[in-house]
């Protein structure tokens, strides 16, 4: 008998722990289910698009046009998209960090024992949970022009010059990277901290027995196996900084706002180009650029801060 | 026993004939779909008034954000789910009309709307097929707003009548701060809030008065009409205004909500403001005085909010009634009186609305004033890309303090704006070469 049809009889039989064909079934049973509607929900989208983005549909047109490569070749000679990447790049090095930094020292210092530290975590969550059209339109009412907004008065009141927040582009990018922060932080607080908590205390009592200090402590035992947390924060971070949209496109909207155009990133260029303007096609070609700079900024982080197997 | 049964089962069938007789028709409901508040007020009301007359015809009005219609109407139309009336502005419509999407106008309701509504609102409606594609419902039609205390306070006894006149008085009306931050907006320009809003107030406030047209019709195409100097000389007027002798600025409130807080001194807007103020600002004195003259031109922005019915629409005859209904002479009245929107039906008598806001008649009579001319979009397919993509630029460039005096500058940012504009009709194959 060959080995692959010794490996089946196995297989057949539940020999030396491996399943039976009734359970594989069973599991298959179970799992399909769940791949068909990944499948219909997530990859045959993804595909639609892919296609789509060869073409020139367009949702007034009935009539659709092959492109191979126009709407491709077409983003790099288009002001709008140029800015648009470039704000959304500026997003991700800008949020990522902040994010994951602030996430993490906020979690090491909460779990520290300090007092009140549900009370802090319910502070740094509450705006996570708020939902982001609120918040922006909260926001809004911050940055006003003039003194009715609130931040400017508050800086007026302190003797400081008012702050273009809505008309100045650098700052006005920078004021919604703000919020985008501002709404995720509390996120990362409460996964790093759920992550500190898992680390066994064993670790850092034999650290402190080899006089290891606080910061020795957080550097070579906390985050080293925290490691897989800050990995799953770090694609996650990069994940929602690509594709902000809500509190940017809340912000552009509106006669108090000058930097509609100059603020824009990816996906509400994805918007614009898509059901302003009903070119689905170069929507289409807009987020697969998207999709495969994503990918490539969550693969290099794998690589990274890849963990080998114990 | 034979007969009885005979008898029995004739009086059942007759008696069925007549209760089937006696039953109403058959109920049709008819959706409607708007993008605005106080519209959607209207539609609801006047729809009441039309069940109270046609009890089998129920209306079901739905109230969407403007952008989340247009994207609705995007995505239903095409597939014949969207509702059977859809109110949005013409140029949003009309190139559904062209891939097939709505039903245009019958010939009862075309002669109805001939003889009813103003010749330039039939003729902005009317396809080059010669079809009347929708309604000409409500006429976004813009004049400029003045604060009559601000006036009264800086000496100033009338309404300007030339652009230059109007920029002296806004000197003389802006005030700032020890700091130099401004405190009272002498002409609030729009510099901001973007998409095609932006450039149809800069059409108005400077485009029309220097002479300059965004597009202009070469035999069946069209090109961008404002790379000449009429167009330099409008962004030069705004950059002047903004950087030169800053009667506006970017870090100020603008549009009706400044104007209702008394923070400007003039503005451009539609006739709904009237209604915003009588909410809103009640205290404040206001007038109204048609958009000023320029060395180019003299006139104004109508753009047509309109009606249209679905080509999907099983129920047409009763849609098209129904749309007649909500614009004649009566519900014309109450749709000014209640919502602010300034219907494009003509021969209608306002007199009593006018006694209570008289603002509104210099909104009437500015489609009948010699010499000033109301336009309106063209029917093109890509319009609406054309004038928000000018608007991305527009706000750009008015940022641009560099621009003061600088020629090469302003013609710079025309140049690639037009070829911008050129592009998109390129696209579309309208480029008149």
């Amino acid at each position: 008998m060959s080995k692959a049809a010794t490996r089946r009889r196995r297989v057949a039989v539940g020999v030396g722990g491996r399943l039976t064909w009734s359970q594989i079934g069973f599991l298959w049973g179970m799992v399909m289910p769940v791949i068909a509607l990944f499948i219909i929900i997530r990859v045959i989208p993804i595909m639609i698009v892919l296609l789509m983005s060869f073409t020139n549909f367009s949702l007034q047109r009935p009539l659709v046009k092959f492109l191979p490569y126009q709407n491709f070749l077409r983003m790099f000679g288009d002001p709008n998209f140029i800015t648009a990447f470039i704000n959304s790049t500026e997003f991700v090095l800008v949020a990522v960090p902040l994010e994951i930094f602030a996430g993490l020292a906020f979690a090491i210092y909460l779990n520290r024992k300090v007092r009140f530290e549900s009370l802090y975590e319910t502070l740094y969550f509450l705006p996570y949970i708020v939902p982001m059209v609120p918040s922006a339109i909260i926001w809004k009412w911050i940055y006003a022009p003039g003194t009715y907004g609130l931040a400017n008065y508050l800086l007026e009141q302190m003797g400081f010059a008012r702050v273009g927040w809505l008309s100045t582009p650098q700052i006005s990018l920078l004021a919604v990277i703000g919020i985008h922060i501002w709404k995720q932080l509390g996120f990362f607080v409460i996964v790093f901290l759920v992550g500190l908590k898992n680390i066994p205390s064993s670790f850092r009592e034999a650290a402190v027995v080899d006089g290891a200090t606080p910061w020795q402590l957080t550097r070579h035992v906390d985050i080293p196996l925290l490691k897989p947390v800050i990995l799953f924060g770090l694609v996650m971070a990069t994940i929602w900084a690509w594709s902000a949209f809500t509190e940017v496109y809340i912000i552009s909207q509106g006669t108090d706002i000058s930097t509609g155009a100059e603020i824009q990133v990816m996906v509400t260029r994805i918007y614009a180009e898509g059901f302003l303007y009903f070119k689905m096609g170069y929507a289409s070609a807009i987020s697969f650029v998207l999709f495969l700079v994503s990918l490539i900024f969550v693969a290099v982080q794998f690589r990274l801060l890849r963990v080998e197997p114990l | 026993m034979r007969r009885i049964i005979v008898g029995i089962a004739s009086f059942v069938l007759a008696m069925g004939l007549l209760l089937s007789t006696a039953t109403p028709a058959a109920s049709v409901e008819l959706s409607v779909w708007t993008a605005f508040p106080e519209l959607h007020e209207q539609v609801k009301s006047i729809g009441d008034q039309y069940t109270k007359k046609y009890p089998n015809i129920k209306i079901k009005a739905t109230l969407f954000p403007q952008r989340a219609l247009e994207e609705k109407v995007a995505v239903a139309l095409p597939a014949g789910q969207a509702a059977d009336l859809i109110e949005l502005d013409k140029m949003g419509l009309y190139p559904y009309y062209v891939a097939g999407y709505l039903a245009p106008l019958p010939k009862n309701v075309v002669a109805w709307v001939k003889k009813s509504f103003p010749d330039y609102s039939v003729a902005s409606v009317t396809s080059d097929k010669g079809e009347i594609f929708t309604f000409p419902w409500l006429n976004s039609l813009k004049v400029m707003f003045y604060n009559e205390d601000h006036f009264k306070e800086a000496g100033i006894t009338k309404t300007p009548e030339t652009v230059d006149e109007m920029l002296e008085m806004g000197k003389k009306l802006t005030k700032r701060d020890a700091k130099g931050n401004l405190t009272q907006v002498g002409l609030d320009l729009r510099l901001s809030g973007g998409g095609f809003g932006t450039s149809q107030k800069y059409w108005t406030q400077a485009m029309i008065p220097y002479g300059a047209k965004v597009l202009e019709k070469v035999g069946n195409k069209w090109r961008a009409a404002y790379n000449n100097e009429a167009g330099h000389k409008a962004l030069q007027f705004y950059i002047d205004c903004v950087h030169k002798y800053k009667v506006d600025s970017l870090d100020v409130k603008s549009d009706a909500e400044a104007f209702g807080l008394g923070l400007t001194s003039m503005f451009q807007r539609e006739a709904w403001v009237v209604g915003y103020m009588e909410k809103n600002a009640p205290n404040i004195n206001y007038g109204v005085f048609l958009m000023p003259k320029g060395p180019g031109g003299w006139g104004t922005v109508g753009n047509t909010m309109a009606l249209s019915v679905s080509k999907a629409c099983k129920h047409k005859k009763e849609a098209f009634d129904f749309a007649m209904f909500m614009m004649n002479d009566e519900m014309s009245r109450a749709t000014f009186a209640d919502s602010g929107w300034q219907p494009f039906r003509k021969g209608v008598d306002y007199s009593q609305l006018y006694k209570k806001r008289p603002q509104l008649k210099t909104f009437i009579d500015a489609a009948e004033t010699k010499g000033h001319a109301v336009l309106d979009y063209e029917n093109i397919a890509p319009i609406f890309e054309i004038h928000s993509r000018m608007a991305d630029r527009l706000m750009a460039a008015f940022k641009r303090a560099d621009l003061v005096d600088n020629q090469a500058g302003i013609a710079e940012v025309i140049k690639d704006m037009a070829a911008e504009t050129n592009s998109i009709l390129d696209e579309y194959d309208l480029l008149a070469k």
